[in-house]
């Protein structure tokens, strides 16, 4: 029997949770410490003519930006609160809401966790890059919650996946192979994502976040189309930014595996009544297991033994492809396509100019350190590569040995790696809370 | 035990679905408006509406037209708030977007958000899939792998060659002179054989005054016209010199209206196509006040075979194939320059090299030769000139050396990169520098005249005491330097020391500049006689054909063919 979560009084929780929304609801009402700042000197007009004020902001005030720290932790601890000692799916969606409103449309979903890495990337990646130590709270603090807690963040927090929770309705069940096929995208986005940052090329995981458009009012088209097709789709596939595409959920995948404690659906001892059995919208609850696995252990055994010696291959194999493949990944590089652009003009003068090149020209730069520039993004790119497609190799031979090994399992539990935390199972459950002793 | 969960009643269930039904409806009619406002939005620029430029064209035309102007900001107002207009609307859809959203989701809450369903009890639950569903998708996972493996090796053979960056060229070994060097290994390098062949620019390959695989007449008379394959008029003056390549002749003719390319059938002197400056953004609508001895077609256009290139005293730089059909122009700063622009272009290499020094500013520019867009451009400390550039092949780089006051510069040819300047010029400088042997000449009446090393800059000697040239433009061989001037006096001075070899005193002399084929000098002096004189250590006069007009120009000359341009006709002296 596992042990009876505590219940503190039914007034200091409305307590608890109406100060964090207040707290949450009040924040567009603080005034914010924006400052003109005059980039270009003004023409001296002599006709009288009274230019207008600028309205171009400063960045964020530190200590606005340290509040929005201060918020994330208290969002966390208050998420981590409702899900595994409360077991409240109400006050779970109500700190959804409140999370989307402020995370999301306040802070039009900047700084995100999500975005945070590739901060964080660019930081080893370019010395001459300070990474904001509120930034790097904003990437580390879901983390360090999820090895406390699992993954809260995701349940409440996250503005991205508070839109996808708020549009759930009609969720089907995935085949459970489709869901692990697809569930391996993340490090491959992930991957790409770190590697691209890292060479200061491009920040991926922000420029394909399909929702902060919605969160700004504006968006290319093809983003909220994007967006829009992941809401439609999230109507009758739960979370599916969360589940196949966010980088960031990869890691917490990692570290809600390793954490501390978990929510469970049940608050007592499961009675295997299976009534839970449907009542995950993400798949992530895992059924009874016999004991024994259901093919003879030789033959288990042997395909171990086959992917374990492969491993080390699979992983050169890849190594040696992302090598080769990085230096076509690196066009995505200003300075490589710059560079390339001027190398195939000197070839063929036909083409026609970019608007890049144009302005490369006019400025009157030399093309050495261009050239020079975009030969290390591309020897950068190369070895960031190799590094990926080993890691990534070596990943989907450690996947395939996980989904080699039988685990028996004697109840329903949520699988650690892939529950949100979202609460939504507990109602399912019939089992009443054990009396505290 | 708790009893299982339940699902909303029929009642609300029906109520939400109703709600979404609704909300569905209206966010799909704001989303529909919205891309349409967007659209507008996209399609219609404030900024260059067609109106307001016809408005505004007008206007340059009347600039005292007040009532015109007026209607210029209304119309400017109309179009901006138009504009405003409509992104407020889109920001009004994203607002009402936001409240569809919500009562579509209360609707879908209300209609029971992932309602709790009944499992299959048939099933057992500890004899499920879970094993097949893993064996399922470690074939998918493998399977995806291999295909991305597969496909990223695809990409990566497939941008093999066209993705890296290339490697920077090792500096080629400095060539080494031959032995036996003479004046008559005096050559443009750097230059294909075709280039050096014909006569790509004003003073041949690189501007050097130079031509290798010529055999040019000593004798002619254009009033009679013995030795005159043809001579044809020339439309409009000019005092641009004829480049040629192949069987055509290329010159620039100006006045006050028209500013024009021509090119001449090389073999009977037929125009064959005239091209004009007409249209070109940004071209002043008045050309600049000149003096009669430069006008607006000074400087000489040039040529790589497939393009050519011309600028006027406008500022305007033409491109145009070799069938006169235009490929790009662009109007430059228009040139403040009290005589009239009159530097020469170069082109090489695919770039179009424009010395631009005026009151207005002094740069070096590097235009495509395809689209007209600048490559690369150098501001540069110097003062107004007239002078046009030269490119020499140094053992490192083609070189660019310009000559202006204060300073003699060189620069790399291909990014533009300074790598010398000297300063050794004043006063008004029209002479072009001379190359020959590693050393750059420079020289201008009132100053001096200067040898420096080509690849650093350094002062070898200077002379004052010299015949200073004012206009014409000095040539050299490995060893002389022939200095000319506008009152007649043609020098020969050792080119190792500056020391004066010979002078001679002629009747005249000229603007335009004397060329060296083979052991000759051909210099044409504006009485239209050309003094032919022999490139050596004494003065040796070979002939003093004339051309029956004057001309104040550099001839060309390809094979065994001169092409001189009189005051108004183009002759072509075999």
């Amino acid at each position: 029997m596992r042990p009876r979560a505590t219940r503190p009084a039914a007034g200091a929780r409305r307590g608890t949770l109406a100060l964090a929304l207040l707290a949450v609801g009040a924040l567009p009402g603080v005034p914010t410490a924006a400052a003109n700042v005059q980039r270009f000197p003004r023409p001296d007009f002599t006709s009288g003519y009274t230019p207008p004020t600028l309205t171009t902001p400063a960045p964020r005030a530190f200590g606005l930006e340290v509040l929005d720290v201060a918020l994330l932790a208290a969002a966390l601890v208050l998420a981590g609160h409702l899900a595994l000692r409360r077991r409240s799916r109400k006050g779970l969606l109500a700190l959804t809401v409140a999370c989307l409103a402020y995370f999301g449309f306040v802070r039009q979903g900047c700084v995100c966790p999500i975005g945070s890495i590739q901060n964080v990337a660019l930081a080893f990646g370019d010395a001459g890059f300070a990474v904001p130590l509120t930034v790097v709270a904003f990437f580390a603090l879901p983390l360090l919650f999820a090895l406390f807690h699992g993954r809260t963040f995701c349940a409440a927090v996250c503005p991205l996946g508070a839109i996808q929770e708020v549009v759930v309705w009609r969720p089907r069940k995935l085949p459970p192979w489709l869901n692990q096929t697809l569930g391996t995208i993340p490090w491959v986005y992930l991957g790409v994502a770190l590697l691209f940052a890292a060479t200061a090329t491009d920040f991926l995981v922000c420029r394909w976040d399909p929702f902060v458009g919605f969160f700004r009012f504006g968006a290319p088209l093809p983003m909220a189309l994007f967006g829009a097709g992941l809401l439609v789709l999230g109507l009758f596939v739960g979370r599916p930014y969360c589940r196949f595409l966010c980088p960031y959920g990869a890691l917490l995948r990692v570290f809600s595996r390793l954490s501390r404690r978990h929510v469970t659906i049940t608050p007592g001892s499961c009675i295997q009544c299976r009534l839970c059995e449907n009542a995950c919208p993400y798949d992530a609850i895992r059924k009874p297991a016999d004991l024994a696995p259901p093919e003879p252990p030789a033959r288990g055994a042997r395909r171990l033994a086959i992917l374990l010696a492969a491993a080390p291959l699979v992983a050169l194999a890849a190594a040696g492809t992302g090598a080769a493949f990085g230096a076509g990944l690196s066009r995505a590089n200003r300075d490589v396509a710059l560079a390339l652009e001027l190398h195939g003009a000197e070839a063929d003068n036909g083409a026609a100019p970019s608007l890049e090149r144009e302005a490369f020209f006019t400025s009157g730069l030399p093309e050495g350190p261009l050239f020079d520039r975009a030969r290390v993004v591309q020897r950068t790119f190369a070895a960031g590569g190799a590094l990926l497609g080993g890691a990534l190799g070596l990943m989907a031979s450690a996947k395939l040995l996980g989904l080699s090994v039988w685990r028996s399992r004697t109840d329903y539990e949520p699988d650690r790696a892939h529950c949100v935390s979202c609460a939504r199972c507990f109602s399912a459950c019939p089992v009443k809370p054990e009396p505290k002793t | 035990m708790s009893p299982p969960p339940k699902n909303p009643d029929p009642e609300r269930i029906l109520l939400g679905r109703r709600l979404m039904a609704v909300a569905a409806v209206f966010l799909l009619v704001v989303a529909g408006l919205m891309l349409w406002t967007r659209g507008l939005l996209r399609s219609t620029d404030p900024l260059h509406a067609p109106a307001l430029q016809s408005l505004m064209a007008q206007l340059e035309r009347e600039p005292g037209n007040e009532t015109l102007r007026q209607q210029v900001r209304e119309l400017d107002l109309l179009a901006r708030r138009a504009f405003f207009i409509r992104r407020g609307q889109l920001e009004t859809g994203g607002w009402l977007m936001l409240g569809g959203a919500v009562v579509f989701i209360l609707g879908l809450h209300l209609s029971g958000s992932a309602p709790w369903r009944m499992p299959d009890l048939k099933a057992c639950p500890g004899a499920d899939d879970a094993w097949s569903a893993a064996a399922r998708a470690r074939r998918w996972i493998a399977g995806g792998g291999l295909a991305l493996l597969a496909g990223s090796l695809a990409v990566a053979f497939w941008t093999a060659r066209t993705a890296r960056v290339p490697a920077p060229e090792a500096d080629p070994e400095p060539a080494e002179r031959p032995a036996d060097a003479t004046a008559l290994a005096v050559t443009p390098a750097g230059w294909t054989d075709e280039a050096r062949r014909n006569w790509p620019s004003f003073r041949g390959a690189g501007a050097l005054g130079v031509a290798t695989e010529a055999e040019p007449p000593l004798d002619w008379d254009g009033a009679e016209g013995r030795g005159v394959r043809w001579k044809t008029a020339v439309p409009l003056p000019g005092f641009s010199s004829p480049i040629v390549w192949d069987n055509r002749v290329y010159l620039t003719g100006a006045d006050a209206e028209r500013r024009e390319v021509y090119a001449f059938d090389a073999d009977s002197g037929e125009l064959l196509w005239t091209a004009d400056d007409a249209g070109v953004p940004d071209a002043p609508e008045t050309p600049p006040r000149t003096t009669a001895d430069t006008g607006l077609a000074a400087p000489s256009p040039a040529t790589d075979g497939r393009r050519v290139v011309a600028i006027f005293g406008t500022g305007v730089v033409l491109g145009l194939d070799t069938d006169g059909r235009r490929l790009w122009a662009r109007a430059l700063p228009v040139p403040d320059n009290h005589y009239g622009h009159s530097s020469s272009l170069l082109l090489h290499d695919g770039l179009v090299f424009v010395q631009y020094d005026h009151f207005g500013g002094a740069e070096l520019l590097a235009l495509d030769a395809e689209t007209g867009a600048i490559r690369w451009r150098r501001p540069r400390e110097a003062d107004i000139s007239w002078a046009s550039p030269i490119l020499v092949e140094t053992p490192e780089r083609m070189t660019l050396v310009l000559n202006a006051a204060p300073v003699v510069a060189a620069y790399d040819a291909r990014t533009g990169e300074p790598l010398w300047s000297r300063e050794v010029m004043s006063g008004e400088i029209g002479v072009s520098p001379a190359y020959a042997a590693g050393r750059v000449f420079a020289a201008n009446q009132y100053a001096q005249a200067v040898a420096l090393d080509a690849a650093t800059g350094e002062t070898l000697w200077a002379s004052t005491r010299l015949e200073l040239p004012d206009a014409a433009s000095p040539v050299a061989t490995d060893e002389h330097l022939f200095l000319p001037t506008a009152y007649g006096i043609l020098s020969g001075v050792d080119a190792a020391t500056g020391a004066v070899a010979w002078e001679h005193e002629f009747d005249r002399g000229g603007y335009g500049s004397p060329i060296l084929v083979g052991d000759r000098l051909y210099w044409v002096t504006s009485e239209g006689v050309t003094r032919i004189v022999r490139a050596g250590p004494e003065f040796e006069l070979l002939g003093e054909p004339a051309l029956g007009e004057p001309s104040m120009t550099t001839p060309a000359v390809v094979g065994r063919r001169l092409f001189i341009r009189g005051e108004r006709r183009l002759f072509c002296i075999e």
